[in-house]
Parts: structure tokens; C-alpha cells; sequence
């Protein structure tokens, strides 16, 4: 167990006429080396969700266990949960701010006043998993491509060596290759670095391909939770709370829903195609 | 009138644009070609895409469409008008409207109306024709509801919905999408899709989409898809998403559902290419079981 939520509530803009309920009682688990997707669409509670992870907003009501210690409690050290739990924000590229690349993904470790040595190979070593070459560390963040800025902001943040990497939307606005690219540091870090991963995302497509856990938020609440080829069988319940299934998936449904028989909870691409052509060939 | 009959509202031959990248002493280190021999060719009334991946020009050659930026080499008409001559940068701006990326960087006023009707208040429109035309962009756009709004408390793509209803009360030929759904969730992605769709069907207004969602272009008319700066190629969408190698080299991918039917051709079975959608597939390939049974 890492991280553990009991009855978590959490309103916004209380006492004004803007006063709305995020997240209503929230229950949930993350497991050590998860790699979780949460989705819901605009307002469903998912971002608030998780800033409290890191205590960067703090729950009205409920705890909030990490490695069994409630967050909340007075000795508890802020500090160092945000050290184990790495928030990557939307679009972290746009607080890239040091002069040069290097100096940038220093920013962290310095900040947590580690001795320069520690200090010095865990950038590198942060620099070097994201997979941004020598040529590149003294060079502007500015300079820098947009998928080459979105890994400098991640290694920023896996510079202070966290357990857990939180991340909400990171493939936002990256066109596919760029999507691939850090979905494919994603999962490095996670199997290899065994880094567990919770990400916020809205391509049901990427979740089907990588996530091992699907949580599916609604008006402040968990929905859904499970392994993606559970989750997406409930393609009627996620389309009226204005989500959807991997396209592969919507297909089996749509034929199986017309008398075919088909597997339906196919995934990917491929598993969809070699389903169908069995059935086709099948007399 | 004939699609042949119409004629070109945005034509560019062999359109170049280079600038140069400078050091912090402002000495020049390199010089850009971000645009480098595009020819374009747009009817008028007509839904084109611009498909590409980030770097690959699109949101440059964007650019040129209203002026913001002009031709270091080659040419750029719109609607007949030389884009390289200054004096024309107001009637292109009239002509052709931009809608950008990021719904927080373009609207300006406290109240949703007050800021369709920016533009036309700039530009002198009499009060009466003001209103008139700010309410008929809203209704057009599906926003009217909120006409007394504030912005801010508007999702992204209701944001986008009310830039776009800016750009029509200004009664443009032809509106460009800057990327403008990159940063919206899939409801209001669609939300700002549907609208443009209608835009074009029902006002005949020429959409430029620029987009790297290979979804999105599935509806429009012709695609044009982008890499480092030139055409790298053109064609109806069903034309463009069978070239997959080219397309991959482009940092591009297909939807899950050309996917399928492409590997579904590869394996003998006999479909056709030009299916988007998940219902149409699921419907021909009943017809196809059927037709092995009977």
C-alpha cells in the first residue's frame, strides 16, 4: 500500500456563490507500482483529486494515508511527501524558468538541500531516464522542442526521486509521436524504475494500451475503478457521463450488440483485428 | 453552382518563409525555412484540413493566412488579394478570421457578448447592427444562453465557441482554426467541431482546420498534411489515411478505426477504404458475414 483515501470530501469556494463539491467521499487505494489513469471529463473532480495526493490542497474531511501515516497530522512532513510524490502539472512546460536545461532539473534537488554530489547525480541520472542528450544540458529550456520541454519538466520533477509520479494530462497538446515518446518513458520508469505512476488522461486509447488501472470520476465521484478491459465493457454508462471506449473496443460492442459473436472486451487494434477475422472465417 | 465553378479563395504557389534564429547578443545562428515551397489551393465554401505534427509548418503557413505573417518567397492570394502588399492587411483580416490555440489568450471582455462584439466595435459597425450581429453569432455557435456570462467561468470549449462567434460576427469569408481544439477535452473538442461543420454547411464559410487529430479531418473536404515545411501530401481524408508510411514519417497516426480497416485489407478481407466511423464498420462487416453465409 502507498497511498490510502478514507471518506474524502473536498469543496471549493465555500461560502461563496461559486461554493461547489468536488469530491464527495472518496474511498480509494493506490497500490505500489500501479500505473493508474483516472478520467472524467472536464469538472469531474479529477485534477482536485490529485493535488490532494501531494497535499497541495487539503481534503474539508477524510484522511489521507501515505505508507499507513495520515498526511494530515501535525508532525507529519509536507516536505517530504512532496518529495515522494511528484506532481507533474498540465502543460509543465510552461514553468520551465532556469537559464539553462541543467539548471532547471537542479532546481528541485537543490531546493530539498541535498548535498551537491546527491544533488548532482540524481539530475543527470533524471536527465539521462527522460533521455535528453549532453548537447542539450546547457542549452535554454526556451531553445528546446515542445516534446523536448515536456521531458526536461518530468525530469524536474523525478530529480527529487520520488516513488510515486502523479501527472494530469501529460500528452496534452503533443501530436502522436510526441505522445508515444513520453508514454514510452512512462512506462520505462515504471517497470524499470518501478515507479508507480497515476495519470489523468483523456485518449481512452492511450489508457486501453498502457494503463494497468482505470479510476472513471464523475461529479466528485469514483464510478468506476478497475483493470481498462473491465472498466471499458460499460461503454453505454461512460458514454453518458461524456466519455467513451477505445474505438477497437466500440466496434466489438456495436457488432456483438448486432447478433455477431465476438468477443467483445478487445483492447488494441490488433486484438480487435485477428477477433474479427476468426469470427469472419468462422462458419 | 458546381464545385468546379467556385473559385479559389486562398492560393499559394510555391510559398517560402524563412527567419532567423538569434543568440542573447542578437547575432544571427541559423537560418529557419519554416515554410518551404507550400502550394496550396482552397475553394471557396469549402471544409480543408491542414494535418501535422508540431514543427511541421502548419500553424506558420496559419499565419500567412491573415497576415501576420507574409511570403519571404512565392506567393500568397487571398480571395484575389496579394498577402505580400501591406495595404491589404485589413480587407485579408476581414476576410479571413483566425481562432487560436489557447481559449485564455483571446478573449479580452468581462461579459461574453461584450466580447463578440470587439471586433465590430473596433472597426465602426453602428450600435443596432452591433447587437444584431453578436446575437446571430451566438445563436450560430450555440452560445446565446451565456451572452450575459463572464469568460472565465466557461469551460474551453465554450471559450472557443465565443472566440469563434467573434471571428463570425465580423462576417468573414473564410475562418482559420489555429489548432483550436488542441487544448479542449473530447466533449469540447466535438462541441467546437460540430459548430465549425455547421458554419460551413449551413453559412457556407470556408473552414481551414490545422489540426495533428487525425479524427478531426475525417469530415473535411480535402486534407493537406504538413512536414518540415513543405506538402508532403494532399487528397480526399480516405486518400491521405492510405498512404500510412508516408503518415507515420510525419509523426502522425490514424484513428483506431483506419487502422483496423487497413489491416483488414492486408488480410484479404474485401472493404472499402473510406469508412471513419465505428457504425459503419460494424454494418459492412455484418453485410460481409452475411454474404459468406448465404
Amino acid at each position: 500500500m502507498s497511498i490510502l483515501l478514507r471518506n474524502v470530501n473536498y469543496t471549493y469556494g465555500k461560502g461563496s456563490s461559486e461554493e461547489k463539491q468536488a469530491l464527495k467521499n472518496i474511498n480509494l487505494e493506490i497500490h505500489k507500482n500501479e500505473f493508474t489513469a483516472i478520467v472524467g471529463h472536464t469538472g469531474s473532480g479529477k485534477s482536485t483529486l490529485i493535488q490532494l495526493l501531494n497535499g497541495l490542497e487539503k481534503a474539508d474531511s477524510g484522511e489521507i494515508l501515505f505508507h499507513g501515516k495520515n498526511i494530515y497530522d501535525k508532525d507529519f512532513s509536507m516536505k517530504m511527501l512532496r518529495s515522494k510524490v511528484g506532481l507533474v502539472f498540465q502543460y509543465p512546460e510552461h514553468q520551465l524558468f532556469e537559464a539553462t536545461v541543467v539548471k532547471d532539473v537542479a532546481f528541485g534537488p537543490n531546493n530539498m538541500e541535498w548535498e551537491p554530489l546527491k544533488a548532482e547525480l540524481s539530475t543527470f541520472g533524471a536527465l539521462k531516464d527522460v533521455g535528453i542528450g549532453e548537447e542539450l544540458f546547457d542549452v535554454s529550456p526556451l531553445a528546446l522542442s515542445g516534446g523536448q520541454k515536456r521531458r526536461v519538466a518530468i525530469a524536474g520533477v523525478l530529480a527529487v526521486e520520488p516513488e510515486i509520479l502523479v501527472l494530469d494530462e501529460p500528452m496534452a497538446g503533443l501530436d502522436p509521436a510526441g505522445r508515444k515518446e513520453i508514454f514510452d518513458l512512462l512506462k520505462k520508469l515504471h517497470s524499470e524504475r518501478k515507479i508507480t505512476i497515476i495519470m489523468v488522461s483523456h485518449s481512452m486509447e492511450d489508457v486501453a494500451e498502457y494503463a494497468s488501472r482505470v479510476i472513471v470520476m464523475n461529479q466528485g465521484e469514483v464510478v468506476l475503478d478497475g483493470e481498462p478491459r473491465k472498466v471499458f465493457r460499460y461503454e453505454k454508462e461512460l458514454k453518458q457521463i461524456g466519455l467513451g471506449v477505445p474505438q477497437a473496443t466500440s466496434l466489438m460492442h456495436c457488432l456483438a450488440a448486432q447478433g455477431a459473436g465476438v468477443k467483445e472486451d478487445c483492447l488494441t487494434v490488433q486484438e480487435s483485428v485477428s477477433e474479427i477475422l476468426k469470427w469472419l472465417k468462422r462458419v | 453552382m458546381k464545385e468546379q465553378a467556385k473559385k479559389y479563395i486562398i492560393e499559394a504557389e510555391n510559398l517560402a518563409h524563412e527567419y532567423a534564429r538569434r543568440d542573447e547578443n542578437g547575432d544571427v545562428t541559423e537560418i529557419v525555412r519554416a515554410l518551404d515551397g507550400v502550394d496550396v489551393q482552397i475553394r471557396e465554401g469549402s471544409f480543408v484540413a491542414v494535418l501535422g505534427a508540431n514543427g511541421s509548418g502548419k500553424s506558420t503557413f496559419a499565419k500567412h493566412l491573415n497576415r501576420l505573417l507574409f511570403p519571404t518567397e512565392g506567393t500568397l492570394y487571398i480571395d484575389g488579394m496579394d498577402t505580400a502588399d501591406s495595404e491589404n492587411t485589413l480587407a485579408i483580416r476581414q476576410t479571413a478570421g483566425m481562432v487560436f490555440q489557447n481559449p485564455d489568450n483571446q478573449i479580452i471582455a468581462n461579459i461574453v457578448e461584450e466580447d463578440v462584439g470587439f471586433g465590430l466595435e473596433n472597426v465602426g459597425v453602428p450600435t443596432d447592427e452591433i447587437l444584431l450581429r453578436v446575437e446571430e453569432s451566438l445563436k450560430e455557435t450555440g452560445m446565446y444562453s451565456y451572452r450575459r456570462h463572464s469568460p472565465n467561468h466557461l469551460s474551453g470549449g465554450q471559450k472557443q465557441r465565443v472566440a469563434i462567434a467573434g471571428v463570425m460576427a465580423m462576417r468573414p469569408k473564410c475562418i482559420i482554426l489555429d489548432e483550436a481544439t488542441a487544448m479542449l477535452d473530447p466533449v469540447g473538442r466535438k462541441s467546437v467541431l460540430d459548430t465549425i461543420k455547421r458554419l460551413n454547411q449551413k453559412e457556407h464559410i470556408t473552414v481551414v482546420l490545422i489540426t495533428h487529430y487525425m479524427e478531426e479531418v475525417t469530415q473535411a473536404d480535402y486534407v493537406y498534411v504538413m512536414k518540415q515545411g513543405t506538402v508532403a501530401c494532399s487528397g480526399t481524408p480516405g486518400e491521405v489515411f492510405q498512404n500510412v508510411g508516408t503518415l507515420k514519417e510525419c509523426r502522425l497516426e490514424a484513428p483506431q478505426i483506419t487502422q483496423i480497416v487497413q489491416e483488414l485489407c492486408r488480410a484479404g478481407v474485401s472493404i472499402t477504404n473510406e469508412i471513419y466511423s465505428v457504425e459503419r464498420l460494424a454494418e459492412e462487416l455484418l453485410r460481409l458475414k452475411s454474404g459468406f453465409k448465404g
